[in-house]
């Protein structure tokens, strides 16, 4: 491990990269991924694992590894592996390295001209965090708080929905990485000596639902493939600050079998990383073969490049929440914890759990928009460019990795136990014993009476699928004349415009303002936006006034002693209000 | 001793199933066109269409020879078909007149809308897969029409997680013979018509409308199979309605009791054409004298999202008052 966060930061030192070291690097991912696997299998390594003293953390809470491992196997530039290696440190190390490690990350994440002024108050709450994990003193109530402003570049949490350049980062293999580190963080939290508090937990839920939702609508409106992914990831890390929140509610109302299940819904959460690995290598073979992969030139790569089509197409399936592969297991885990948490106290105390379904299920709605928007354009369609015409399969070799790395996402989706054996398995059993994961091929609800069978219901669509197929084969024997497009009696759509003009037509380029015109009539909106943006004027011309009579109230002033008494006591009430 | 009993419930599932599936799946044509029909005469139409024509026509789609448009062949080519398997998926997975058929623990609600929701997803992949302008249009028109399916698919299978220990079809139904279901019929019924509001979009002139400008460079088996998918999803969606709201009508056959399992099984087969031919009525109604206008889209997803919530509210307050 040392080896290799010293040759990542060699890598990121050097002014060009270096093949010979990503490729050592790369196997030596390999080489921890195996080792780490083989620990939580229960095999006794030679030497044995380091034991937690602080420094590193306990051997049970190295499994995170694995993922990061597989991430580390299929990175391929320095910033990649540079991600990597801080999301190691924040896996592997005690409370001071992990926040090392994970503001590592976050340096990592921003490109070179905002380093040092995006995450600067991410990197003083990461600092005073391990401050308060080190020593728990009577502000370790405020952990959630700080783990959740700590890691809200890594998980992408944000209420914003610009996409623009400036604001918005594209999707990178690093981004995994980043997430991974984060959930390591949000996983240290209780064994770091946090009361579980039942206000924190309902503002997780509720906060967690609210980015999910602004994630998704940043990947409906996004302008590139990339992009369109970042909001798509981001919905993944918005769950889980939700998990957490469940965590900490089931930790508050002493409901352990409850924490347990979202303990496990934090593993299948980055389980479906995984599936990012293999849509980032997709997305990479597409960006050679097709030019940038902006949404305005791309299309008609299902017929151009079908197979990395096909794979692409699973991922988006995967991460789209449908059954029957891994975000449908995630879903279905997710809303069985909600509803195990209604608290039976009417529909005051419940309403909190009502408005975060709604807002998740939006969210859901528009993230599904989103992967329409997506298949529409990128991999419907016609190509647009001579560039994107010239597209191919990657040959031979080329596509094996692809294929590979979609192998685990297909193998966790069939036998999520499988995944959850392994990632708890690290220190809960004894040297030399292999953990029977074999008896874990359903899933079941927090109480145990619902079970989810993943392997069955795959085994469902596939016996149904080969059943339809086979009559397509009996029933058409000949295969459909092809012809050009019907257009209507129009002229013909230049190459360029496949869906029409996306300035003034509203096509398959522009959902999100479809959904903004159904749900508020156009001319309703016209008003509300020139009426919002009078309004801001007159408020800030207020403001403006008001700071210049304080200015001239201030000058030689003293502020009363009674006020600041007064202010000081208000200030109390409310610490005193919030915590007990 | 155990082995021939359970070769002979097994056979008895596998029989079940296929009456079930033969049933549901020749039906389908005929439950849409009575509603059609039911929506014409609602309309005020001198002339109503005859409820069999919309057989005739999948037939004389289906004889057509075949054509699609060159642009996104391949993916013209399967999507039809797995439209047709989400939607049968999702149709094994709904019980109709009786319990024990093969994938009864897997009919839970988020499973079977999930199927349902991907068989939607692949009717669209045909509308965008030329690239065209006004099919892609439609295609993301109808799209948007069923944007409130997940929020009131979230709060359905909460809801019905919380009304019942393990949360599926076969378990409701299970639980309405052996226990008093008035408590939460009235939740469950508003579950029902908002899966119904937010699910199904046959009915009414402008999504049939949309619907074939989506297919308009299609011709032959394809389109006849896409035409029946999307009738086939919303038959699945009246159905999953009706056991929500009537769970006791369906029986659950007994193997040890080798008497009079025919006679029940036929009366609930009538009692589920009934209720089909109640919903067709409903959705007509529906259609015709509430969601009619062009806002139609608006107010399919206000009310369906309304009745998912007030199911909410109603549950949580009957649970606080006991």
């Amino acid at each position: 491990m040392v080896l290799l966060v010293g040759g990542s930061a060699v890598l990121v030192v050097l002014p060009r990269p270096f093949g010979l070291l990503v490729a050592a690097l790369r196997g030596g991912w390999l080489v921890a991924c195996v080792m780490v696997v083989l620990a939580c299998l229960g095999v006794g390594l030679p030497g044995g694992v380091v034991a937690g003293d602080g420094f590193f953390a306990p051997p049970r809470d190295i499994a995170l590894l694995v993922p990061l491992g597989l991430v580390g196997m299929a990175a391929t530039t320095g910033r990649d592996l540079a991600a990597c290696a801080a999301g190691g440190c924040a896996v592997i190390g005690g409370p001071v390295l992990s926040c090392m490690g994970a503001g590592w990350g976050l340096l990592a994440l921003c490109s070179g001209r905002r380093v040092g002024v995006r995450p600067a108050a991410d990197l003083v709450a990461l600092m005073v965090m391990a401050a308060v994990m080190v020593d728990p003193g009577p502000v370790v109530w405020l952990l959630p708080g700080l783990c959740w402003l700590g890691t809200r570049g890594l998980l992408g949490l944000s209420l914003s929905p610009h996409v623009g350049s400036r604001v918005a980062r594209p999707f990178h293999m690093a981004d995994i990485a980043g997430m991974i580190a984060a959930l390591a963080l949000w996983r240290r939290l209780p064994q770091a000596g946090m009361v579980a508090d039942m206000r924190w937990g309902w503002v997780l839920i509720v906060a967690g639902c609210v980015f999910y939702m602004a994630a998704s609508w940043r990947a409906l409106c996004a302008g590139g493939a990339r992009g369109s992914m970042a909001g798509l990831m981001g919905g993944s890390g918005a769950l889980v600050i939700v998990l957490a929140g469940l965590g900490l509610l089931a930790g508050a109302d002493d409901l352990p079998a409850m924490a347990s299940a979202a303990s496990r819904t934090a593993l299948l959460v980055a389980a479906t990383f995984l599936t990012w690995v293999f849509v980032a290598r997709a997305l990479d073979v597409m960006e050679r073969e097709a030019g940038p992969l902006v949404l305005l030139r791309l299309g008609g790569l299902g017929v151009l490049m079908p197979r990395l089509s096909a794979l692409f197409a699973l991922g988006l399936l995967a991460e789209s929440g449908l059954p029957p592969l891994l975000g449908f297991s995630v879903i279905w885990m997710l809303l069985r914890l909600l509803a195990g948490m209604a608290q039976g106290g009417g529909v005051v105390g419940d309403m909190p759990l009502l408005a975060a379904l709604v807002v998740l299920g939006v969210g859901w709605a528009v993230r599904m928009l989103a992967l329409v928007r997506v298949v529409a354009v990128v991999l419907c369609g016609r190509p647009r460019t001579p560039r994107g015409a010239g597209a191919a399969d990657p040959r031979g070799r080329a596509m094996i990795p692809v294929m590979l790395a979609a192998v685990p996402v297909l193998l966790v989706s069939v036998w999520p136990g499988l995944w959850l054996g392994l990632m708890e398995g690290a220190g809960h059993v004894p040297s030399g014993a292999v953990r029977p994961v074999l008896r874990d091929v359903a899933l079941a609800s927090p109480d145990g009476t619902a079970v989810l069978h993943p392997g069955r219901l795959c085994l469902l669509v596939a016996v149904v699928g080969c059943a339809v197929m086979l009559l397509r084969r009996l029933a058409c024997p000949t295969p459909a004349r092809q012809v050009a497009g019907w257009q209507q009696g129009a002229p013909a759509v230049p190459p360029w415009m496949v869906f029409g003009d996306p300035l003034t037509q509203v096509g398959p380029g522009n959902p999100a303002r479809m959904v903004t015109d159904m749900l508020v009539p156009m001319p309703v909106l016209r008003r509300f936006v020139r009426v919002s943006i009078r309004w801001r004027a007159r408020a800030a011309g207020m403001a403006a006034g008001v700071l210049r009579r304080v200015d001239w109230l201030w000058q030689g002033r003293a502020v009363p002693t009674p006020v600041v008494l007064l202010l000081a006591c208000v200030g109390a009430l409310m610490f005193i209000a919030w915590h007990g | 001793m155990m082995e021939p009993i359970l070769l002979a419930a097994r056979m008895q599932a596998a029989l079940l199933a296929a009456c079930h599936m033969a049933l549901v799946l020749l039906t389908t044509p005929l439950w849409i066109g009575l509603l059609r029909w039911m929506a014409t005469v609602m309309e005020g139409e001198r002339r109503p269409p005859d409820p069999a024509a919309h057989w005739r026509a999948l037939r004389r789609a289906w004889r057509q020879p075949g054509v699609r448009s060159a642009a996104g062949a391949h993916v013209t080519a399967l999507a039809p078909w797995l439209a047709l398997a989400a939607a049968m998926g999702a149709a094994i997975l709904v019980p109709s007149f009786s319990l024990g058929l093969p994938g009864s623990d897997l009919s839970d609600l988020l499973v079977v809308g999930g199927l349902l929701e991907m068989a939607f997803l692949a009717l669209l992949v045909v509308a965008f897969a030329a690239g065209l302008p006004r099919p892609g249009h439609a295609g993301l028109r109808v799209a948007t029409g069923g944007f409130m399916l997940q929020p009131v698919l979230l709060l359905a299978c909460a809801i019905l997680g919380m009304c019942l220990p393990d949360g599926t079809l076969a378990g409701l139904v299970r639980q309405a013979h052996v226990a008093d279901m008035n408590l939460i019929r009235m939740p469950l019924a508003l579950v029902a018509g908002a899966l119904v509001l937010a699910g199904v979009e046959e009915g009414n002139g402008p999504g049939a409308r949309l619907f074939s400008i989506m297919l308009d460079d299609l011709a032959g088996p394809d389109r006849a199979v896409a035409q029946y998918a999307r009738d086939l999803l919303a038959v699945v969606w009246m159905m999953l309605a009706r056991d929500l709201i009537w769970p006791e009508s369906i029986v659950e056959p007994d193997l040890l009791a080798h008497a009079r399992i025919v006679g029940p099984l036929a009366w609930a087969v009538v009692l589920w054409g009934a209720h089909m031919l109640l919903a067709c009525g409903c959705v007509a109604g529906m259609r015709v004298f509430v969601l009619s206008g062009p806002r139609h889209a608006t107010w399919r997803a206000g009310l369906g999202l309304l009745c998912a919530i007030m199911a909410g509210v109603l549950l949580f307050a009957g649970r606080g008052m006991g």
